[in-house]
């Protein structure tokens, strides 16, 4: 029953932590980018496709409109002919009419040229550098162009993107005041929230968006710790509770028996078969309990939580494993440890189920301020893999990979041919803190 | 034949029950004392002086693995045997490491649990048959890890603690303290004092926690 239950639950909260809302999440600035272009064409289209006007006249009314279509402090379009000639610029005027084909920015991104290749591939995005126009400050920029094809023009807006980084800090506060109810009820707000963002297209400012974006990245950092804490505390519930009280249980029966002495066949008979019953499901809550959270990670470490994640996969597999450890333990913070664990256990499982490998190599390694994990092998590599069912979820266990990493500071590289794979996960040193409980603690 | 004295260090209520009644049913065992976590397993051992303790390893506070180190510097002659409802190998290997002469599941049948007693107490070793076979495979590791101890002391270290700070800290003795140091210098392969505390730096250790 116990096990049933908790089977359940589990199951509950894997396919949770596999929920795809985070994947849309992430998407939203780049839709919004698309949608503002939308709009922009369809306030253009009747001109552009009009009849009864001269070209000339066409191309003059379609400059006006992108000029007035400003929505924001610092949104805009701009046009451009294919050879980088400027058409519209309604904040930077002095740019209209004068060549832009080379211009570069501080780190070298040929920004037109960039720009006119993904509108002639049907639409793209492309990163740079450019001057803020309400802050008269250079910052990255998110840019989205498409073609007026019978023109021969492209024309586009952007975003800039690390103003969305600088207001993180104010959005944490906001947000750990604001949200604090149940995951279900955020992610209803949540969506709710992307649905407006869409729907009222120009109206919504570029701030409130920004800050709507953040906050779901926020929140689903805090969904999976939630995941995290909440696996771990059944899992210590299984082991501390109800192993214990199924010892405890155990050494009754073994009293039981000592007491009816020998003589007592049927009764000794049915106490044996109580204990046996009883090592069988202590062995069922014993794998529920370190499947949901190996307590391993939080008495003796990662490394060691690493060594029987690889001991079990060896045994399963037969794939020869060389482990490579840092001598350390607690390193680590629990939520760091716990996702660099993960990371291990999404990647092995991928190379049991995709790779075909014969050899994997893990190490661990502190070096220049980063706390890196590697781990390679020398399987198919995910290009030739069996793609046809499992990747949807080989996608989204990589995206998790990725996004508890980012969660730390950290990085995730991950380089895929057919001589096998290589990931790359690490967490930066300043995360990294000994622990100075035991020594306190013996005082 | 002597009666061996024993300790039984558990955080939990009917397992000491449990544990108590199937060992006070051999002649050759007495239960002299309990403890519910490792700080208290000190003082009993301290007061006590019991011939085995048997620890259990998740407990709040100090686990058992940390407690038989702690007892271990303080009682060097005192012989622990941990009971665990552990059997991955990495509890085995950590609770050798720490010092320990034996590890027994606590689902043992009470003659297995006895005989292991008996077996650390005349000066031997015993592990349960299960975890006997899982040591056998042993993986291919670079580095030997550190103790928990000896990853203190190191950081003690990297702190510019001094070899009599860092044992006044610890309460222990000086002299325990270098042979901790000697340890790590051979399990990391350094050969000397700079050059240990280079690598404790590099390594990140040495800052106060934030």
């Amino acid at each position: 029953m116990v096990a049933t239950l908790v089977n359940y639950q589990a199951r509950q909260l894997s396919a949770q932590q596999s929920l795809v809302f985070h994947d849309a999440l992430l998407d939203v600035r780049k839709a919004e980018l698309v949608s503002y272009t939308k709009l922009a064409r369809s306030a253009i289209s009747d001109v552009y496709a009009g009849e009864n006007r001269t070209d000339e006249s066409k191309r003059e009314r379609v400059k006006q409109i992108l000029t007035t279509l400003a929505y924001s402090d610092d949104g805009y379009f701009y046009a451009y002919e294919l050879d980088g000639d400027n058409v519209v610029h309604p904040k930077q005027p002095y740019r209209i009419g004068k060549n832009w084909w080379n211009l570069s920015d501080a780190e070298g991104q040929l920004i037109i040229q960039n720009l006119i290749k993904q509108a002639q591939q049907g639409g793209g995005y492309t990163e740079y550098l450019w001057e803020q126009p309400s802050l008269g400050l250079v910052g990255k920029k998110l840019g989205y162009a498409e073609m007026l094809e019978e023109w021969g023009w492209m024309f586009g807006t952007g975003i800039y993107i690390d103003d969305i980084d600088n207001k993180v800090a104010e959005i944490n506060s906001i947000f750990d005041r604001q949200i604090r109810s149940t995951s279900l009820a955020i992610m209803g707000i949540a969506s709710l929230a992307v649905v407006i963002v869409f729907g009222s297209g120009l109206i919504l400012r570029l701030k409130e968006r920004n800050l709507a974006s953040s906050r779901l990245q926020l929140l689903t950092k805090r969904i999976m710790d939630t995941q995290d804490e909440e696996r771990r505390r059944v899992s210590r519930e299984l082991h501390d509770g109800i192993s214990q009280q199924l010892v405890a249980i155990k050494y009754s029966l073994e009293e039981a028996s000592h007491k009816a002495g020998p003589e007592q066949n049927a009764i000794q008979s049915l106490i044996s078969i109580s204990e046996r019953h009883i090592d069988e499901t202590l062995h069922e809550v014993r794998r529920i309990s370190h499947d949901l959270h190996p307590s391993i990670l939080d008495d003796l470490g990662l490394m060691a939580a690493v060594d029987a994640l690889v001991e079990q996969f060896r045994m399963r597999t037969g794939v020869a494993v060389k482990f490579i450890k840092v001598p350390f333990r607690n390193l680590l913070p629990t939520d760091a440890k716990t996702a660099l664990f993960r990371v291990t256990q999404e990647a092995l499982s991928n190379i049991e189920r995709h790779s075909g490998a014969s050899s994997v190599g893990i190490s661990f390694e502190l070096k220049n301020g980063w706390f890196e994990l590697n781990i390679q092998d020398n399987g198919i590599g995910f290009e030739n893999g069996d793609k046809n069912n499992t990747d949807i979820e080989f996608g989204l266990g990589l995206r998790n990979m990725a996004e508890r990493m980012s969660y730390f500071g950290g990085r995730f590289n991950i380089r895929s041919s057919s001589k096998g794979t290589t990931l790359t996960a690490s967490i930066p040193r300043k995360v990294i803190g000994i622990q100075h409980q035991q020594s306190s603690d013996l005082q | 034949m002597k009666v061996i004295r024993i300790v039984i260090v558990d955080d939990h209520p009917l397992v000491l029950d449990g544990l108590r009644a199937r060992l006070n049913r051999t002649e050759d065992i007495e239960v002299v004392g309990e403890a519910s976590d490792g700080a208290k397993a000190l003082d009993i051992v301290r007061e006590l002086k019991p011939d085995v303790v048997l620890m259990d390893i998740n407990m709040p506070k100090l686990n058992g693995i940390q407690s038989t180190q702690a007892i271990l510097d303080l009682y060097p002659n005192t012989i622990l045997l941990i009971l665990s409802m552990h059997d991955d190998r990495e509890y085995v290997s950590s609770a050798i490491e720490s010092g320990a002469r034996g590890y027994v599941l606590k689902s043992a049948s009470a003659d297995e649990m006895f005989n292991a007693i008996k077996a650390v107490s005349s000066g031997g070793i015993y592990y349960s048959a299960v975890i006997a076979d899982q040591l056998s495979s042993k993986s291919v590791s670079s580095v030997d890890s550190l103790t928990e101890r000896e990853q203190v002391v190191l950081d003690m270290l990297a702190s510019g603690l001094s070899n009599k700070q860092s044992a006044a800290s610890l309460g222990i003795s000086s002299r325990t303290v270098e042979t901790h140091r000697r340890n790590i210098k051979k399990k990391l392969g350094l050969n000397s004092t700079p050059a240990l505390i280079r690598y404790a730096i590099d390594s990140g250790l040495g800052k106060p926690v934030e």
